[in-house]
């Protein structure tokens, strides 16, 4: 036997004996009945682990939750915020005109007695809210005058020269209405902006 | 000698009763003077403004409709051309779109044209032009591109031709040029009867994507300049068959840092863009430009008003001055007269402004006009 050996067979030796040792002083020293009730209150307490830190990240729900809350597979699907009053309003990123909610519409309906056009400049605006990308489409509401002042919107995001007319809104785009009278723009949501990508 | 004093005085009584003479009741109405290269027209709202610059006064107005976004001048004639849509209750019922010729001496209508209801309601110059002296071209949106040209020697419709993909004219040699969305420029030629011979385009110089261009042109005396959103200005011309576009000039140089001779860094300005509705004006013989700058913003802004004038001396290529305008006031285009030695005109929210070009110096001011201007000659 090495001496590396020997002193292994040594160690062990003596951790053998000072175990020993200690159970026969515990031993000594408690009731086999309290010695079953501390070690059911030891296995109790084990079951608090889990609320240490480490144990809760893998255990409850994110807050707030991670990423997108779900599928979105219509407008009402769409978790939003804003004032659709308002210019900043997310939908409006590529808007240019007046907000019909400001003469009788709102943010999907025309103001009564005027004509939705059939034909739109798009735009993709991003809501901050879900994260995720829109398709928007603006349609003109024509037929009659102004729609009141105070009302008017410009904030052109990717907007384009007119011979790229579907981004551009520059245009007097009352097609499809019976007057191209310009009253006011809606701002409709029409799809995903990258539908590949998205749920 | 009696009778000679009495004759005398009754010859003064009825030289007084003259001047004492009042107005007519009805009043009268005045024709307008013969313009010259100094004289634009202004068009806001539904009318049009015939002002001499070199005056600073409205010479006459011209009645359009609602719907009449631009004009063009055919001064030579003795007339200007609008097109515009009637409907018979204001914005309802039956609509008519028609060429408008007015008569600049009367500044008054003097005939129409009908042509097809397509006519784009956009309010830039390359929206009418008159090609080969013999035609009104109105740019068609529906939104289908395309040209509705009618024959102002005839004055009837002549002929529509096709423009997919591409919008504005700007008259040359035979026929007009336009912006495409594929990045380049098409030349179409027009016969004398209205017909497309050929078309035409140059080599692709921009990409929509990344830095599309205007499709607001500023005429050159062979070509026509044309202006990215970020900036780069090149000229478009013909040359025999082929359209040919220049390599770019920026109007936003990088700033190297360096200090001047006297040791001043001179402030950076990339952070300024181009923006307006009629961002900018060339002007070959005086190798001029002039652009309408705004601080800050993305390509989004690019019709944006600006707060500065910045004018280029085109043959050393470098700016010579930045002209602020007044606090509060702000500008949407910018025009140079055509004669050799130019006015600038800038259109502000406070009016029609006049200014030395070289040197920057203001003028005057029109306070009662708005709107684009268009040079009569």
């Amino acid at each position: 036997m090495s001496d590396r050996q020997a002193l292994i067979a040594q160690l062990y030796k003596d951790l053998d004996a000072k175990t020993t040792g200690a159970i026969r002083f515990l031993a000594g020293r408690t009731s086999r009945r309290s010695f079953l009730g501390r070690m059911g209150v030891f296995l109790a307490g084990m079951g608090a682990l889990p609320v240490l830190p480490v144990a809760r990240a893998s255990a409850q729900t994110p807050f707030p939750p991670a990423g997108n809350a779900g599928p979105v597979e219509g407008v009402a699907d769409i978790e939003e915020m804003g004032d659709p009053q308002e210019c900043e309003y997310w939908r409006y990123c590529a808007f240019s005109g007046s907000l019909c909610s400001c003469c009788g519409g709102s943010l999907t309906q025309c103001p009564p007695g005027s004509q939705t056009a059939t034909i739109a400049w798009v735009g993709s605006c991003h809501n901050p809210t879900d994260g995720r990308d829109y398709l928007i489409s603006y349609n003109d509401c024509c037929g009659k005058g102004s729609c009141g002042s105070g009302c008017g919107c410009s904030r052109s995001e990717g907007d384009r020269p007119v011979y790229f007319p579907s981004k551009s809104n520059n245009v007097l785009w009352c097609f499809g209405s019976t007057s191209h009278a310009y009253h006011c723009t809606l701002a409709l949501v029409i799809g995903h902006a990258d539908a590949n990508a998205l749920p | 000698m009696l009778q000679r004093t009495l004759w005398s005085l009754a010859l003064l009584l009825s030289c007084g009763a003259v001047h004492a003479q009042w107005d007519t009741i009805v009043g009268d109405v005045r024709t307008v003077e013969e313009p010259d290269v100094r004289w634009v027209a202004v068009r806001g709202g539904s009318s049009a403004y015939l002002v001499d610059t070199d005056e600073g006064v409205v010479k006459g107005t011209l009645p359009l409709s609602r719907f009449s976004p631009t004009l063009v001048s055919h001064a030579s004639e003795g007339r200007i051309y609008s097109y515009g849509s009637f409907y018979s209750r204001n914005t309802y019922g039956e609509r008519t779109d028609v060429v408008l010729i007015f008569d600049i001496e009367t500044a008054s209508p003097i005939g129409e044209v009908e042509i097809p209801a397509r006519a784009a309601g956009i309010g830039h110059a390359g929206m009418i032009s008159v090609i080969n002296d013999s035609f009104v071209g109105v740019f068609n949106l529906t939104p289908a591109q395309s040209v509705s040209l009618v024959d102002i020697r005839t004055n009837a419709f002549a002929n529509e031709i096709s423009l997919a993909g591409c919008s504005s004219m700007y008259p040359i040699a035979e026929g007009f040029m336009s912006i495409c969305g594929d990045g380049t420029v098409q030349y179409i030629e027009v016969s004398n009867s209205g017909q497309e011979v050929s078309r035409v385009r140059s080599d692709s110089f921009f990409d929509l994507t990344v830095d599309p261009v205007y499709d607001y042109a500023s005429p050159a005396a062979d070509g026509y300049m044309i202006m990215s959103f970020d900036g780069y200005l090149r000229k478009a011309y013909l040359d025999g068959d082929e359209v040919i576009v220049t390599e770019a000039f920026n109007i936003n140089p990088e700033n190297d840092g360096e200090a001047d001779i006297n040791g001043v860094v001179r402030e950076p300005d990339d952070n300024w863009r181009i923006g307006g509705r009629q961002p900018f004006a060339y002007h070959d013989e005086g190798a001029l430009l002039a652009t309408v700058m705004h601080q800050g913003g993305g390509q989004e802004t690019f019709e944006k008003a600006g707060t500065e004038i910045w004018t280029f001396n085109m043959r050393t290529g470098n700016r010579g001055y930045r002209l602020k305008l007044d606090e509060g006031e702000t500008a949407s285009a910018v025009m140079f007269t055509p004669d050799a030695e130019p006015l600038m005109l800038i259109q502000t929210n406070e009016g029609l402004r006049v200014h030395d070009p070289r040197t920057g110096r203001h003028l005057r001011t029109i306070s009662s006009v708005r709107g684009s201007i268009h040079n009569l000659f």
